[in-house]
Formats: structure tokens, C-alpha cells, sequence
């Protein structure tokens, strides 16, 4: 055979038709940017428009762990400390820099910065708000270089071991921030204090909320598009079959030539950057003061869940489910059911599948388990419960709930089911464009009874 | 195909056996390697010459696939080196030896399972890639040539092993047979010098082994490789082979060619039993080569007695 | 001199708690080779537990002597049991199933058990968002004075009941038949299955008992530190986390090294907090845990294991 090279040499094309090619989805992607923030923007109004943004932040955070969960099989369970360091080293730059440059912290952006507001008689870009996004991006790269830090020695270890690492770290990153310094609100103070005392001066437990606040639709859907576009390039190049490799049989991997080790570290490294960058546009979004807190395994364990549901390894189903994680709680927030209706619907579903299961397998003479036959009785005593109301249940229950509260139960209930009945996740590590993802459904619907 | 980026060689390119060490592609000497107490390996030799089919059998437990792993760097020797033409690589990591131009097959199936046949091998291509995550992710020229080359490799190589119709399939998804075929085509994607195979014959049916003669022949034929290979079906390895390496308690105790392997009295005596002199002395060596249990040996003919058994201690490495 | 002894005072008492906790953490792992996740949330649930049962028995059993000094252990048991249950219902319904599947899945599945206990604990028809106070039922009087340290009940307590349970594991793994089951589980389940050793029922015994010693933890902790946050409180899972951390230390998967490693972790919180910082303690635990993965994976107590292809 003759080498890859040569034969690489004869098949690539001239500089300028690729040019094109390559970087014509990063220019649209400031295309579709500009489209959000012009049109959804107004169309939504405030609120969902917040909501709209933190959307696109959980899909940065969901796609970026991603790559280091999903491709690459390794599991980092400590995400939200490198959204921390970006959101702090970001805001401490902007805000730091705003008050030695303009004596304040007032946001001073054009109009596709900043939510929501009048935007007649703005410029479209002013040098701040491109200060802003220079800061965010060098929160990305701070959260990167904490990523290979962190990295290089703990991604000798395995599994379980990994995964407390990752979350130590995490919980690290979170006490450090506490020990830091009260945040310098004068400018004159600003300018007197060394300059090594202005990156630790980030505000302690009390948080750090005077960040100015430039953060959009426009700045979040940028990112969002980029990110999408870099994990969707890296997945379908050779680069992205050695990640999955790695997952998939790490020596088999590293025998066919992986570096194994330099991966695991790079996997680490872009995720921490992408999701530094997520943290960076956190941190100057209205309403949101940065707080220790959000390098807490809280925080971490929602992207975890997002990544999950959606599927290990899949990008569109990342991005799903955490559009799906991150609206639903404004679905069930305030939705009041009587604890009545919930218990017997709840026990109507178990009692009725257990007894069809009970049903299917007495007809073909199997044995039938007993955690089924729990699972219908159970079910039974709670549609009992539920219908009787008043007078069955314990007054102290109370009679309605608020299925708000229960947001944590259902994703708890829903990581533990799908581990169960689907551990590959929706989509698994297929993308929902493939065929392969839909193989399940032509197999159980299609020819009878399936292979 | 076209031709090695080695010097072109004609007919008369297998070199003969005498001067087989001196022109060999692959050459161990003196290695060794301990787990503990158990002494896996104890100074192992070979040379093996370029465009070499070159045999390594011995019975269950032997250290067969431990001397495959000190070679492509999952394990490190103890001691002795290992060289790839001319080149040292004991101690090296495996991704390093596979990029030096070694590639091998495993005894378990270790195929990327969630990943389509066509994936599989274009991964192997990877360890010649140029280009970077950059240029990947901008879609440089380097990256859009090298993505169309590999496509193109790796399909031509599916067609070698007639699995190109199946590029789109989960490899998990194959029928055994094609896996194994899978894997040495993945291997072969590499471009590697040696080719290292690992019981390729394993749970293949009779037609199959004999295709697979054919098919090893072939893939040293067309691809200019070295083959070293584990096997435990004599028919295959007294055919295919033109010298055969005899491992016995992680001793080497022979080594020929066939014709002379097979009437070597150490190796029947390792393969058949022996008298009861010889029991007392193999209890005394066994005692030495701690905590492999052996299965018990027929007095059968010779290829029956080397049905492939996995020991205590291979089931335990999850093998 | 005062501070020192104090400080190891604090220490031990500390770090004895922790060891009952990281029991039943290196029970778990040792059995059955994954990280409980859950087994912090147990310890939540006991504490909680053993709050309304203390609340709902004192009223009944108190006269005007006070509170009789064997109601503390009838609440322990109440709360042990109770939270067995517990513990064999999370064993069956959410580990069973993934009983030979990836690593990865398990990991995630405890996440899940653990966040669904966490936040089932704290919805308002269960325990409430608001912190409570522990009824005093043990006077925690001082019982040994030296210098200025006092030792008191509630610290010979929490030292007792733990070196009384590890012992009573550790009596429980090696010399009893039972125990050999566990051991022969732990080295491989589909042989020791094989051999007839009812592996289901010893891994249900497992977590039980890891449930339990979880309970019992709870249980001190309230009764030191009175005043208990909602279930899903960072600072419970933080509790759960250092005796993780305290496990790994010592050597997970062995009993000696859980209370090595609880008593490692308190020393160095309380040392680390009256000498060096106090509000860093928790990175101190964490950096500590970090440095005995990378230099000596398999714990102070532990082994290395040697990985072969």
C-alpha cells in the first residue's frame, strides 16, 4: 500500500476551494447569532428570553462534557469547576478592566449586547463589549490550562477513581473561591491595589454580582453555534475516532496506534475550554451574580444528567436534552396536582404494566418474578390510596403538590430508569440523523418479532 | 495497491534462514518477564527476516500471548531487547510500536463494537495522520486530503477480506468470522511492517481455517508484511509457516521448521505427556512456573492434545 | 499543649465518625467493586429518622426524671432497622439489575439513588426543607477532664460504637462462615455462585449492614451536633464524601483501613483547621485524596493491584 501521505497529497484540494468550505458554517454561524438576537429577542420578551439564554448555556455545558464523557468514555464529574473559573477569571477581567479603564463597572455595549434593552441611538459593537467577549474567551482558555493541570495525572486512573478525583476538584475550586478577597468597588481602589491582589479579589461567598452584564442572545448563540460546529467536526474526523476508541477498548486503541493518554488530556482540555467559555457568558448575563456555589457538584451533576439522558456520545442528543432539562422546571414550577390524582395515575401505570408483563408471561407458562408482582400490588395500594383521597391518607401529607419540587426526583428517577432500560441514554452515541440510532424501533416494529 | 516505501524486491525476496538473525525485521533476545513470583517468560529469543511467516506454538499457559504483549509494548521486559528493524522498542508504549510499524490482532476480539465496520479501520489509519485538531475542525486542505485517503484505503482494504458490503454495519453486529477478519484488516490499516496474530483461527470453522490459510498467505503477498502468529491448529501452522518458535513454561524449546518441529522429542514430550521420570521433573518445574494450573494433556495425537484450554490464570487476565 | 490535646480530642471524636461511615463505604466496594453513591444519603436518612422517632418516643417514655438513658438505643436500632430497609430496597430495585453491566452505569445509577434520596428527603410531605433540633437524649456531660480538655459522653460514644462495629465486621468477614461467603463474592460472583453461596442474599446482607453502619453514623452525628439541615444540604454530602475520601485513604475495600482512614481525615480537618486555615478544611481533605490516588492508589492499608491484559 502506499503510504497515507502520498496518497493524502494527490486527494486534497487547492487552499481556496477548501477556505470556503471550512469556514463558511463559523460565518454563518454569527448569521444565525445575529438572527436570535434580532428576531427572538423582541418576539419573546424578557423573561423567556433569559430563559432562552440560559438554554444556550446548558447546551454549551452539555455538549463540552460531551466530549470528554461521551466520546471519550471518561468519566469527569467535576464539570462545573472549570464553568467557575471561566465565569470568575472572565468577570474579574471585564470588571477589573472596566473600572481601571472608565473609572466604573457600567455595561457599555452596542446593540446586540445586553438584555433587554432600548437599543436606539447604539452603535453595533463598541470596543467594551468587544473586551467582554475577549475576557470570555480568555476565561475559556483559563478554565483549558486548570483542565490539562488537572488532567495530565488524573487521567491515569479509572472509573470510579476518576470520577472522585474529578468531583474533588470540583469541590476544590469551590472553597478556593470562598478564600478569596471582598470585591475593590471603587475605582480608586482599584487603581491603588497591586496588581497581582485584582484576580483573587472575586468576592468570597458574598459572590460576584457587579460583573457588567453584557451577555445576549446574540454573544450565547455565537458560542452555541461554534461549539456545536467544533464537536461535530472533531466527531466525524479521525480525531474523533480515536476518542471513541479510547471508550470503546482503550487498548485495542492504544495498540492500534492511539496515543491514549495525550486524547484522555485533550478531551479534558476542550471541554474545560468550552465550558470556561460557558461560565464567561454566565457570569455577565442579567441577574446573575457568580457565586461559589456554581462549582459545586450541584451544578456539576446537572450537566451529568443532561449528558446521560441525552445519550453518551451524541451531540444532537446533548443538546436536547439539555434543551429539555433546563425548560422543563418552568413546565412543573407552580403546576399543583392533587396528591390524590398523582398517586393513583402513578399506581394505575405500575399496577396496569405489571399485570400485562404478569399476563404476557403466564400465557407463555414462564415463571413469574415476584418484584413484579410487588411492582402490581403496590400499585394497586396506591391507586386505593389515591382514589379513597381524604380518607385513607395521613393528614399531615396535605392534599395538593406542587410537582415543582419533584424536578430532581423525576431526573433522579430518569437517570436510574435509564440506566436500567436504556443505559446507552435517547440517542446513544449516535447522532439523530443517523440510522443507526433508529435501529431499535425498525427491530421491535418492523419484522415480527425482530432478530 | 501500489508499492512499499521500502526498496523494491524481486522474486528471491525471502532471505534464508541463515541469514535470517542477522537481516531479521523483528529480533528479541535474553527477554524476560515476572508477575510476582511467576516467571512468565524466561529469556526469549527470535528472528524473524523481512517477508517472514514465522510460527509461535506452545501448550495452554505457555506464555504465548504474554511474549505477544512483551513485544508490542503492553507489557515491559524485565529484561532483553526487542528490536523492529534495527530499531529498539522494549519499554516503548504500544501506540509508539504501532506507529514504528508493528500492528497486531487480539486473541478476544477487541473490535470498537459501536462503531461501524468502515470506522474501525479508518481509525487504524490514524498513527499516519499529518494534520492537526486545528485543521480538523477548520476543515484544512491536509485534513479534507487525508479524510478522502483513508476512505479510500480503508474500503480497498474491506475489499480484500470481502466486507466491504457490510462498511456501514456495527462491528459488534458481525458474524464472528468477520470479526476476526475485521481485526486484521484494522491492524493492516496501520501500515505496519509485522503483523502479530493472535490465534486468528480461533472458532472458525474448517472452512474457514482453510480459507484463512489462503487469506494470511495473501496478506503477506500483497502487502509486503512480516507475519508472526499464535496458533493452536498444528494443520494450519505446519502449512503456513516457514519456521516455527516452540514455548513450553515460557521456555523456548525449539525452534525450526516445521518438518523438524514435529519430530523434535522436547516438543512431543511437552504436547503428549511423558514417562514417569519426566512426570517428577515436570512437578519440579512446575513448581518454579508457580500458580499456572494446567489442564490435564491426552496421550492423543498430536493435534488433538493442543485443543485450545484456557488455564485458571488466563481466565483470571480476562482473556 | 491545651490546643494540642484539644484538637486531638477533636480529632478522634471526628474522625471516628467518619470511620463508620467509610465502613460502610469499604463494605460496599469491597463486596461488590463500585462506589455507593448512596451511601451518604443513607446516613442523611438516619439522622432524620432517627429525629422523628426520638420526637415521637420521648413524649411517651420521658416522666419527670427526664429521658430514661436507654431511649438513645432504642432509637439507634429503630433507626438501624429502618434504614436496613432502606437500604435492601435500593440494593434490589436499582443495583440488582445492573449487576453485570459497565462500571459507568452503576456510577451514574448510585448518582441517581443518591440524588433521588437526597431530594425525596426534603420535599415538604416528607422532612421539610427546615433544619430541627435533635431532642437531647444522652446528657453529653464531661466524663474525663485533662487540662482544660474535656472527653465527654457523646465523644466516647462516637469512638465506642465505632471500634466496636469494626471490630464486630471485622469478626463478621474472618471468622465467620457467613463471612467467607462475602470474601469468596468479592473475589468473583459468578464462581463463588457456582460453589452454591447464595450470592443474591449476600449482597443484600451487604448493603443492609452497610445501611445500618450508615444509620449509626446519622445517628451520632445528630446527636453531636444537634441541629440538622434538610437532606439535600451540601453539607451532608460532604460529610458523605470525606469518609468516601477516608475509605480510599485507608484502603478501600478494607475494614482496618476504613478506621485508619476515618481517623486520618478527622486528625487532619481538626489539626489543618486550629493550625492552619479553617475555612480551607475541605481542600485539605480533597488535596489529600488526590496525592494518595496518584502515589499510592491502593490506600495506606491497601494493595496494589496488579493489572494484567
Amino acid at each position: 500500500m502506499s503510504t497515507l501521505s502520498a496518497q493524502a497529497d494527490a486527494l486534497r484540494p487547492s487552499a481556496a476551494a477548501s477556505a470556503a468550505k471550512g469556514l463558511w458554517p463559523y460565518v454563518a454561524a454569527v448569521g444565525v447569532a445575529l438572527l436570535v438576537q434580532a428576531v427572538l429577542k423582541p418576539a419573546l420578551g424578557a423573561y423567556d428570553a433569559i430563559l432562552m439564554l440560559n438554554v444556550g448555556i446548558a447546551v454549551i455545558l452539555a455538549v463540552s462534557l460531551n466530549i470528554v464523557n461521551g466520546f471519550t468514555g471518561q468519566f469527569s464529574i467535576g464539570h462545573a469547576g472549570f464553568l467557575a473559573v471561566g465565569g470568575y477569571v472572565s468577570g474579574a477581567v471585564t470588571y477589573y478592566g472596566s473600572m481601571l479603564a472608565w473609572g466604573n463597572a457600567d455595561a457599555r455595549g452596542g446593540v446586540l449586547s445586553g438584555m433587554p434593552r432600548s437599543i436606539e441611538g447604539l452603535p453595533l459593537l463598541t470596543g467594551a463589549e468587544l473586551m467582554f467577549f475577549a475576557a470570555v474567551v480568555v476565561g475559556g482558555l483559563a478554565a483549558g490550562l486548570v483542565g490539562f493541570l488537572v488532567g495530565l495525572p488524573s487521567l491515569r486512573l479509572k472509573g470510579d477513581y476518576l470520577a472522585i478525583v474529578t468531583l474533588g476538584f470540583g469541590e476544590i475550586v469551590r472553597v478556593m473561591i470562598q478564600n478569596t478577597q471582598p470585591v475593590i468597588k471603587t475605582a480608586a481602589a482599584v487603581r491603588e491595589a497591586p496588581f497581582y491582589l485584582l484576580p483573587v479579589s472575586v468576592g468570597q461567598s458574598l459572590g460576584f454580582g457587579d460583573i457588567p452584564k453584557y451577555n445576549s442572545l446574540f454573544w450565547v448563540y455565537l458560542v452555541v453555534c461554534v461549539t456545536l460546529i467544533v464537536a461535530f467536526r472533531l466527531k466525524t474526523s479521525t480525531f474523533g475516532r480515536a476518542f471513541l476508541s479510547i471508550r470503546e477498548n482503550e487498548i485495542a486503541a492504544e495498540a492500534m496506534g492511539v496515543n491514549t493518554t495525550r486524547f484522555k488530556v485533550w478531551a479534558f482540555v476542550i471541554a474545560a475550554f468550552f465550558a470556561g467559555m460557558a461560565g464567561g457568558l454566565y457570569a455577565h448575563t442579567l441577574g446573575v451574580s457568580l457565586s461559589p456555589v456554581d462549582a459545586g457538584f450541584q451544578k456539576s451533576f446537572d450537566i451529568i444528567i443532561m449528558v446521560v439522558l441525552g445519550g453518551l456520545g451524541s451531540i444532537s442528543g446533548a443538546t436536547l436534552a439539555a434543551v429539555i432539562v433546563t425548560l422543563l422546571p418552568e413546565y412543573l414550577r407552580g403546576f399543583i396536582v392533587e396528591l390524590g390524582t398523582v398517586l393513583w395515575v402513578v399506581g394505575a401505570v405500575m399496577a396496569v404494566s405489571s399485570v400485562a408483563k404478569l399476563g404476557y408471561l403466564k400465557k407463555n407458562a414462564r415463571p413469574l418474578p415476584g418484584r413484579t408482582i410487588g411492582v402490581a400490588v403496590v400499585g394497586g395500594l396506591l391507586v386505593v390510596a389515591g382514589l379513597g383521597g381524604p380518607a385513607v391518607l395521613p393528614k399531615s401529607i396535605g392534599s395538593e403538590v406542587n410537582l415543582g419540587d419533584f424536578r430532581m426526583i423525576i431526573y433522579a428517577l430518569m437517570l436510574i430508569l435509564m440506566m436500567i432500560f436504556r443505559p446507552q441514554g435517547l440517542f446513544g452515541v449516535h447522532e439523530v440523523w443517523e440510522r443507526s440510532t433508529w435501529g431499535w424501533l425498525t427491530r421491535r416494529f418492523g419484522k415480527r418479532g425482530g432478530a | 495497491m501500489g508499492v512499499a516505501d521500502a526498496p523494491v524486491r524481486e522474486a528471491g525476496w525471502r532471505v534464508t534462514a541463515a541469514s535470517a538473525a542477522a537481516n531479521a525485521i523483528l529480533s528479541a533476545s535474553g527477554v524476560s518477564k515476572s508477575f510476582g513470583g511467576l516467571k512468565a517468560v524466561q529469556n526469549f529469543a527470535l528472528a524473524i527476516p523481512e517477508g517472514g511467516l514465522h510460527g509461535l506454538i506452545g501448550p495452554n499457559g505457555a506464555g504465548k500471548t504474554t511474549v505477544f504483549n512483551l513485544l508490542t509494548g503492553v507489557y515491559k521486559p524485565d529484561t532483553g531487547t526487542v528490536r523492529l528493524g534495527g530499531q529498539e522498542i522494549q519499554g516503548l508504549r504500544p501506540f509508539r510500536i504501532a506507529e514504528a510499524g508493528m500492528a497486531r490482532t487480539f486473541q478476544n476480539i477487541r473490535l470498537f463494537g459501536e462503531l461501524s465496520v468502515l470506522e474501525n479501520v479508518k481509525l487504524a489509519s490514524h498513527v499516519r495522520v499529518r494534520h492537526s485538531m486545528f485543521g480538523a475542525v477548520l476543515r484544512s486542505p491536509l485534513h479534507v486530503g487525508e479524510e478522502r485517503a483513508i476512505t479510500q484505503r480503508s474500503m480497498e482494504l474491506l475489499k480484500v477480506f470481502a466486507l466491504e458490503g457490510r462498511a456501514e454495519e456495527q462491528a459488534r453486529n458481525l458474524p464472528y468470522g468477520d470479526q476476526r477478519k475485521l481485526e486484521i484488516a484494522r491492524a493492516l490499516a496501520t501500515n505496519p511492517k509485522v503483523l502479530l496474530l493472535d490465534e486468528p483461527a480461533a472458532g472458525m470453522n474448517t472452512r474457514e481455517k482453510a480459507d484463512l490459510r489462503g487469506l494470511i498467505r495473501q496478506v503477506r503477498e500483497q502487502f509486503k508484511v512480516t507475519i508472526l502468529l499464535i496458533e493452536h491448529d498444528m494443520g494450519l501452522v505446519m502449512d503456513v509457516c516457514e519456521r516455527i518458535t516452540v514455548l513450553d513454561y515460557g521456555v523456548v524449546i525449539a525452534e525450526g521448521t516445521p518438518a523438524e518441529v514435529q519430530v523434535n522429542p522436547k516438543v512431543i514430550q511437552a504436547y503428549l505427556g511423558s514417562t514417569e521420570e519426566e512426570a517428577a521433573e515436570e512437578a519440579r518445574k512446575e513448581r518454579e512456573h508457580a500458580g499456572v494450573v494446567h489442564t490435564p494433556r491426552s496421550a492423543g495425537p498430536v493435534t488433538e492434545a493442543m485443543s485450545p484450554r484456557k488455564t485458571a490464570e488466563q481466565q483470571g487476565r480476562g482473556e | 499543649m491545651d490546643q494540642l490535646l484539644q484538637t486531638l480530642k477533636d480529632g478522634v471524636s471526628l474522625g471516628s465518625l467518619y470511620a463508620l461511615i467509610a465502613l460502610g463505604y469499604t463494605m460496599v466496594y469491597g463486596i461488590l467493586k463500585f462506589i455507593n453513591f448512596a451511601h451518604s444519603d443513607v446516613v442523611v436518612l438516619g439522622a432524620w429518622l432517627s429525629l422523628v422517632i426520638a420526637t415521637k418516643l420521648e413524649p411517651m417514655v420521658s416522666g419527670a426524671d427526664g429521658t430514661p438513658w436507654w431511649l438513645g438505643g432504642v432509637v439507634l436500632v429503630l433507626a438501624m432497622a429502618a434504614c436496613g430497609a432502606i437500604g435492601f430496597t435500593i440494593e434490589r430495585l436499582a443495583y440488582k439489575p445492573l449487576r453485570n453491566a459497565p462500571r459507568l452505569n452503576v456510577l451514574i445509577t448510585a448518582i441517581g439513588v443518591s440524588l433521588f434520596l437526597q431530594n425525596l428527603g426534603q420535599l415538604p410531605q416528607v422532612f421539610g426543607t427546615s433544619p430541627r433540633a435533635f431532642p437531647r437524649l444522652i446528657e453529653d456531660s464531661a466524663l474525663v477532664s485533662i487540662g482544660n480538655v474535656n472527653i465527654n459522653v457523646l465523644d466516647v460514644v462516637g469512638v465506642g460504637t465505632a471500634v466496636a462495629l469494626m471490630f464486630g465486621l471485622d469478626w463478621l468477614i474472618f471468622h465467620t462462615k457467613f463471612g467467607r461467603a462475602m470474601r469468596a463474592v468479592s473475589f468473583d460472583v459468578r464462581n463463588a455462585a457456582l460453589m452454591g453461596i447464595p450470592v443474591n442474599r449476600v449482597i443484600s446482607i451487604t448493603f443492609v449492614a452497610g445501611a445500618m453502619l450508615a444509620a449509626a453514623g446519622g445517628f451520632i452525628w445528630a446527636l453531636k451536633y444537634a441541629n440538622i439541615k434538610q437532606t439535600a444540604d451540601t453539607s451532608w454530602t460532604l460529610l458523605g464524601l470525606k469518609a468516601f475520601v477516608a475509605a480510599v485513604v485507608g484502603g478501600i475495600g478494607n475494614i482496618r483501613g476504613a478506621m485508619l482512614g476515618g481517623l486520618a481525615i478527622g486528625l487532619l480537618e481538626n489539626f489543618g483547621s486550629a493550625y492552619l486555615s479553617s475555612s480551607m478544611t475541605d481542600v485539605y481533605v480533597f488535596a489529600l485524596l488526590i496525592l494518595v490516588l496518584l502515589v499510592r492508589p491502593g490506600g495506606i492499608l491497601g494493595v496494589a493491584a496488579v493489572e494484567k491484559v
